[in-house]
């Protein structure tokens, strides 16, 4: 990089000749090792992250107490009762989960697509993915009202000599939730252990080596360990790929083989896996933006990644759209009578606020991003992404809600309100994903170090 | 950078350890690759190559082709795929057959979710387990970790090793050809000192004590499931064993007569409750005492002596299946009192047991029917009352049987229609 060009300053301008450089300004695997990884090094954290740290800690507290009070007196603590027995513990899975669906697709998808641009950024969106797939794991577990038997849920031999009904979507849910948790976490560790070699080596105190040592388990970048690890990531992206596909898949399947109108539709697989796709990037976009900002790391996560993100959002917001528009057209050309007035009763029926949220935060919020100027005004996004979340946490709540409240019998028809628990545990679900998140960002390299090294250009002496 | 070692002392080989290779950094990718060329081309073949970050045109430059890997995917998925259509089929087509809505009890679609997610997984495991153990971790301890400028090799150095177990390894003729194409800072890999600090023998020994206890609870807790106990069992989840509701029997402050049942309320009748037929109810006619007069009294206290329903064979049948399970275990399938926990009875010699009345003897064959009916609803001296348990046309109906068996002990042939005579004895 003799000369400076205009990618080096604004990644986001398509210069034909040029390809945009996946960073910029000036960067060497040496200063890349020094500004990643002195953030996961400094002594003392600053001060806003102690306050952070303090709210969402104090966050997870009242979410376990809550869930403490929950077991010991049962589920009649929430809201859930007939006929809406799938209440907020449901939305909220969903919704989590479906944030936990931009990690792997940014590590996986864009990696099979050979996407660059995703190694700036894939570290943090695994990491979200984890920690958002923790929050939703807990809320099915929990609702499940006796939780000392949840081993139930998988086929352990037990005392009743009963298996779990393997026809049962619910409990494709488990093991796709499951499978999910646990490749994404194999795939983000097994991407890390170069960076945590390196804070290894890195590493003043012997805690610290110690600490790191073991968890790198003894990488020393060979090239045999770097020919496997080429190939493993390969392959764990190949992998991942179809599952995170499957696993929003599966869980509308909880929904979609029920006969409950509103549900019982062939649309909801797609539908699902572009809402998970749509709330998880906004998810990223809305914790990168203040984090690249904080940890100033600016230069990698540029304002292309930024744009590119927002790409997708729009993308899959219209998907999204798409398919809400899609469920009124069969509703109405399916001739079903029930599905009929399953709509036109979440559009016009008593939860009408709930739904035209969706609309309005889901569908037209996204639109601005046709402006370039709002794709690449970092603040602009974050209120945009937030409002993309607030539309599909309220999409899990039309969807679950709207249906159980008026389903067939009408003598049965209630109207569902949540309870402060059911309140309170939503916002502690949230202190739980910003606390492991602020530990990620304080203790673990939070940009894939090697990954970016071996995209930038080589050859020059530094 | 350019200073051979000096020859060591041959005296003391315990300090004079062997090296175990040379080690040198490079600042490029293009340099190592470079000197990878050179070193290969001088023959030497034991060559690694320690980088930040993966380096194309490595293995190419080591001769490194071939991965198991994918085999390792390939296997685990089948596994996978494999384990979970078998769990579904035996699971719940034979194990525990599921019947759901007459549908088969097992298909290969709705299989299909599990076992799909279970062969990523495994495929999953394995290729990660494969990363892991061909790249030879976990192995927290590496000579090469003791040399400093090593460290580097993790952030923006190249550091290219040679084993001395290389046959064409020379310590200081690789040492020269190392400096000689650019390679900084070549440093020898320490051997591994026989003198090093080993986990003494006691920590060993205290490890293996813990692994020994940590299978005691797993033992104890084998062997309660597997035998029996006369405690009662220890829950650590109540679960709905006590619940806050009124039992019958107990006491209840809170209505005045302090007790939890309520009499029931004054000119209402409960449903089913409504017994106005005496001869029905309670095998006598009417104003004879209630349900409180027993059976000790006279045949003469006005029994009932036509069954007050129609008797009709589908009755005697109904009668006759009841008996066997409700009055056979005493009475015997013949009503000679000589039924199986009567007959074991009898043989434990305890001396409280009281034969039942043969239902052929001379007193009971001349009851009328409503005082046998009334042995049933409420029982005679040792013999309990079945009146909970068996319903009043039922008893009705053993009522008949009783008469049907005593009139086998008295009948002739000439009883006997003569078309069935014949071939009385395959009738059932
Ligand atoms: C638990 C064993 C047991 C069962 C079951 C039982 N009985 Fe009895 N039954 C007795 C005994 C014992 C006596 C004699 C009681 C005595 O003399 O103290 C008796 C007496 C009788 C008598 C003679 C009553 C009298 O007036 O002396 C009749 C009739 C009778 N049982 C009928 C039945 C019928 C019908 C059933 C089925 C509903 C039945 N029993 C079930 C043990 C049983």
């Amino acid at each position: 990089m003799a000369t400076v060009t205009i990618a080096d300053i604004d990644n986001t301008v398509i210069d034909p000749a040029t390809r945009p450089g996946v960073m910029t300004g000036r960067n060497s695997p040496g200063s890349v090792t020094e500004q990643v990884a002195s953030l996961a090094e400094r002594s003392r954290p600053s001060t806003a992250w102690k306050a952070a740290f303090a709210i969402s800690v104090s966050a997870t507290l009242m979410f376990f107490s809550l869930v403490g009070y929950l077991i010991a007196t049962g589920v009649g603590v929430w809201g859930n009762n007939a006929p809406v027995f799938w209440g907020w513990p449901i939305v909220n899975f969903v919704f989590w989960v479906g944030i936990g669906h931009a990690g792997t697709l940014i590590s996986a998808i864009l990696f099979l697509f050979r996407q660059n641009w995703r190694t700036s950024i894939n570290r943090f969106a695994e990491a979200m993915t984890i920690f958002a797939v923790t929050c939703a794991g807990i809320f099915p577990a929990i609702h499940i009202g006796r939780v000392w038997f949840v081993y139930w849920l998988a086929p352990v031999p037990n005392s009743l000599a009963m298996w779990p009904n393997f026809r049962s979507p619910l409990l494709w849910d488990v093991f796709a939730v499951t499978a999910y948790a646990t490749t994404s976490a194999l795939f983000w560790y097994l991407g890390m252990l170069p960076d945590l070699a390196t804070l290894r080596d890195r590493a003043t105190t012997k805690l610290r080596r110690m600490a790191y040592g073991i968890a790198a388990l003894g990488w020393n970048g060979s090239s045999q360990q770097w020919r496997l690890f080429e190939k493993a990531y390969l392959l764990l992206a190949a992998l991942a790929t179809p599952l995170v596909l499957s696993v929003h898949t599966i869980v509308s399947f909880d929904f979609a083989t029920s006969q409950m109108p509103g549900w019982h539709t062939t649309i909801f697989p797609p539908y699902f896996v572009a809402g998970a796709v749509f709330s998880g990037f906004a998810m990223v976009i809305t914790l990168m933006v203040p984090a690249r900002a904080f940890f100033g790391l600016k230069n990698l996560v540029t304002l292309r990644h930024l744009e590119n993100m927002c790409k997708v959002v729009l993308a899959t917001g219209m998907m999204v759209g798409y398919a809400y528009g899609i469920e009124f057209f069969i509703a109405w050309y399916g001739g079903n009578q029930y599905e009929q007035f399953a709509f036109i009763n979440r559009a016009l029926g008593p939860y009408w606020w709930a739904y035209w949220t969706m609309v309005s935060c889901n569908v037209l919020a996204p639109q601005l991003f046709w402006f370039k100027g709002v794709r690449t005004t970092p603040w602009a996004m974050v209120a945009i992404c937030v409002f993309v979340n607030v539309g599909m946490w309220f999409e899990r709540f039309v969807i679950t809600v709207t249906s159980l409240s008026r389903d067939f019998l009408p003598s049965s028809w209630g109207y569902f309100v949540p309870t402060p628990v059911d309140i309170l545990m939503f916002l502690g679900s949230f202190g739980l994903f910003f606390t492991l998140f602020l530990l990620f960002c304080r203790y673990l390299p939070m940009v894939a170090m090697a990954e970016v090294k071996s995209v930038m250009p080589h050859g020059e002496a530094h | 950078m350019s200073t051979v070692a000096p020859p060591r002392p041959e005296a003391v080989p315990e300090i004079e350890p062997e090296s175990n290779g040379l080690v040198a950094s490079f600042n490029s990718v293009d340099t190592v690759l470079e000197a990878v060329r050179v070193l290969r081309s001088g023959g030497i073949e034991r060559i690694d190559v320690h980088s930040p970050h993966p380096i194309h045109g490595l293995d190419d430059a080591l001769g490194l082709k071939g991965s198991p890997l994918p085999w390792g995917a390939i296997a685990g998925a089948a596994i996978g795929l494999g384990s979970g259509i078998w769990m579904a089929w035996w699971m719940n087509a034979v194990d525990y057959p599921f019947i759901i809505s007459g549908k088969p009890l097992f298909s290969i679609i709705p299989s299909l979710p599990i076992a799909f997610e279970l062969a990523i997984l495994f495929a999953a495991f394995a290729v990660f387990g494969g990363a892991i153990a061909f790249g030879g971790m976990p192995k927290l301890a590496n000579q090469k970790f003791r040399i400093p400028s090593f460290a580097r090799a993790t952030d923006d150095r190249y550091v290219l090793a040679v084993d001395s177990r290389d046959k064409c390894f020379d310590l200081v003729g690789t040492r020269a050809l190392l400096d000689e194409v650019g390679g900084e800072g070549v440093t020898d890999i320490p051997p591994v000192a026989t003198s090093e600090k080993r986990i003494p023998r006691t920590v060993w020994m205290a490890a293996a004590v813990l692994c020994v206890l940590a299978l005691v609870p797993a033992v104890l807790i084998a062997k309660a499931r597997n035998s029996t106990s006369t405690k009662p069992r220890l829950s650590f989840v109540s679960d709905m064993d006590h619940q806050p509701k009124f039992k019958p029997q107990t006491t209840n402050s809170f209505f005045p007569d302090g007790r939890s049942m309520r009499p029931q309320v004054e000119g209402t009748v409960a449903r089913d409750d409504l017994r106005e037929d005496d001869q029905y109810y309670l095998g006598r006619n009417s104003g004879h005492g209630g349900l409180a007069a027993n059976a000790a009294e006279k045949d003469s206290d006005g029994w009932v002596t036509a069954f007050p329903l129609t008797v009709d064979e589908s009755l005697i049948r109904r009668g006759r299946e009841r008996y066997q399970i409700f009055c056979a275990t005493c009475h015997g399938q013949g009503g000679d009192g000589d039924g199986l926990v009567t007959l074991r009875a009898l043989e434990l010699e305890q001396g409280t047991w009281v034969k039942p009345t043969s239902l052929h003897a001379e007193p009971i064959r001349g009851q009328p029917v409503g005082r046998l009916f009334n042995s049933i609803s409420n029982g005679v001296r040792k013999m309990p009352g079945y009146a909970s348990q068996i319903p009043v046309r039922d008893r009705w109906g053993i009522v008949a049987y009783v008469r049907a068996l005593q009139r086998t002990r008295a009948a002739t042939s000439a009883d006997v229609p003569s078309e069935i005579l014949p071939n009385m004895r395959e009738l059932n």
